[in-house]
């Protein structure tokens, strides 16, 4: 094998790319390549950065929060029993230029933040159980606690008017056909909630428990002995009423037990109580509070002694129940 | 980053038109020639160092140390050689065979470089031999300046030129 040499390989290729000419337009062509690539540029840019805009539109499309017409209720627990239910609202009845159930329109704009609850804090159905009920922090005191969707519209007031169930300020009405309750909604028109039982006479209130412009409908369920138990609805944003699971609401005196309940600033303040001595008893006072989901207790129990023969009893049903 | 005024642009134009035009008298043939020996079709290494001039002109304002433009520019056109030569194989795997085209006259030169026994040999070698062969024989590029144009150590372009020479003075002597 013989080596080249550098000097030798120089020539040889100097002598071999000698015949190369440039050729003479090669300056006009360079020339006409960067002013088609200036040219280029600005079409290049405009179609990333429209190509970009385009992206970020999408991406912001696929991770905007859902318009306010879609419910955001949560899903509800299962009712008292499988026998309850909702029936769909009558819409023939809807005023016009109001938004109907579940249609999207106006925000309710004094109670909505509080209905976005984000967790279901546990609830007792039983107050009276001896168990030590928890306080929430996602449910301040005084502040409503309902999760209606925002397509309702706003309350006329707060708290609702006795009798106002949709929060229009007009008085609702309700009839009851076996357990089943039929609520004539000025706004919404009529709807109907199915209870376990309903007592005859029928025996009911529309209060706003909770303090955030729409009532709630309170019925008497049954009676156990002495003791007359309630159950209560309440309006979705759909425009339906819907029972509200673990009613603690209970009212009179059964042999040595009684109890009680009233509502107060947005809550319910259910009262249980057991006699000591002849007339006196030694009262458990539990504070409630209403969410779509049911009812949760709110701070301690307050225990007290109360003498019936020098103090109103707390064993009385409250909140609009004759 | 600031935005570029408007002022700042047009002086960086006028530069790098003024850099391009130097660059083209002063080094164009050359670089043709460069071409000429590391692709296989000596009819495109024109294309090629045109392409590597607008590229240049188009990173102007990007160039560091623009008394260096020379040696973009070098290993612009080697790495174009290189794209090019990669995107004729593919071709070549692909394209039915074409009818072979009738020289014209300009194409003279470029058909006595193509029968130049150097440039049949070189075309044997290996890519980055016949690059490392090219850019320190030709071009004059010291070890260190090919290493960087070809984007390797200085150890492998003394490997690849000694394996180079070797090779090619066995196919020259076998082309006498």
């Amino acid at each position: 094998m013989t080596a080249l040499e550098p000097d030798e390989l120089r020539r040889l290729l100097t002598e071999a790319v000698d015949p190369v000419r440039a050729s003479p337009a090669g300056y006009e062509r360079i020339r006409a390549g960067v002013v088609r690539r200036r040219r280029m540029r600005v079409p290049a840019m405009t179609v990333g950065g429209l190509a970009l805009a385009g992206l970020i539109g999408l991406a912001y499309v696929a991770i905007e929060p859902r318009a306010p017409s879609i419910l955001v209720e949560p899903t509800l627990p299962p009712l008292i029993q499988p026998t309850s239910g909702v029936t769909a609202v009558h819409p023939a009845t809807q005023p016009p230029g109001r938004p109907g159930p579940g249609g999207g329109g106006q925000v309710r704009p004094s109670v909505t933040p509080s209905r976005l609850e984000t967790s279901v804090p546990p609830t007792n159905p039983n107050p009276g159980d001896g168990v030590t009920p928890t306080a929430s922090a996602s449910h301040p005191s005084g502040t409503p606690s309902n999760v209606h969707s925002p397509t309702l519209p706003p309350p006329v007031s707060v708290p609702a008017m006795a009798g106002d169930v949709d929060g229009d300020g007009v008085r609702d009405s309700a009839t009851v056909s076996d357990s089943t309750v039929q609520v004539t909604l000025s706004l919404f028109g009529s709807t109907s909630v199915t209870f376990p039982a309903v007592v005859s006479p029928f025996t009911y209130s529309i209060f706003d428990i909770d303090g955030d412009g729409y009532g709630e409908l309170i019925v008497q369920t049954d009676t156990s002995g002495d003791t007359r138990n309630y159950g209560v609805a309440r309006l979705t944003s759909t425009g339906q009423l819907r029972i509200i699971t673990g009613s603690p609401l209970r009212a009179g005196v059964n042999d040595t037990h009684g109890d009680g309940f009233r509502c107060d600033s947005g809550k319910v303040v259910v009262a249980a109580g057991d006699r000591t001595t002849d007339r006196i008893y030694q009262v458990t006072s539990t504070t409630w509070q209403v969410a779509s989901t049911g009812f949760t207790a709110v701070g301690s129990p307050a225990k007290t002694t109360v003498d019936l023969a020098s103090t109103p009893s707390p064993f009385t049903a409250g909140c609009g129940i004759a | 980053m600031p935005a570029r005024s408007d002022a700042a642009r047009s002086e960086v134009a006028r530069d790098a038109d003024a850099a391009l035009t130097a660059l083209y008298s002063e080094h164009y043939r050359s670089l043709v020639r460069l071409a000429a020996l590391l692709l296989d079709d000596v009819g495109l290494c024109e294309e090629v160092v045109q392409d590597a001039y607008i590229r240049v002109h188009a990173a102007w304002g990007r160039l560091q140390d623009r008394d260096k433009a020379l040696a973009y520019l070098r290993q612009t056109v080697v790495n174009l050689a290189r794209s090019t030569l990669r995107r004729r194989l593919v071709a070549l795997k692909h394209a039915p065979k074409p009818m072979p085209d009738a020289a014209s006259a300009e194409e003279g030169a470029y058909t006595l470089v193509e029968r130049a026994a150097v440039v049949q040999a070189l075309r044997e070698l290996p890519r980055r031999q016949r690059e490392a062969v090219v850019l320190r024989y030709y071009a004059d590029l010291s070890e260190a300046d090919a290493a960087a144009v070809m984007k390797c150590s200085v150890g492998s372009v003394k490997a690849y030129t000694s394996r180079g020479l070797a090779a090619l003075g066995t196919k020259l002597e076998g082309l006498r």
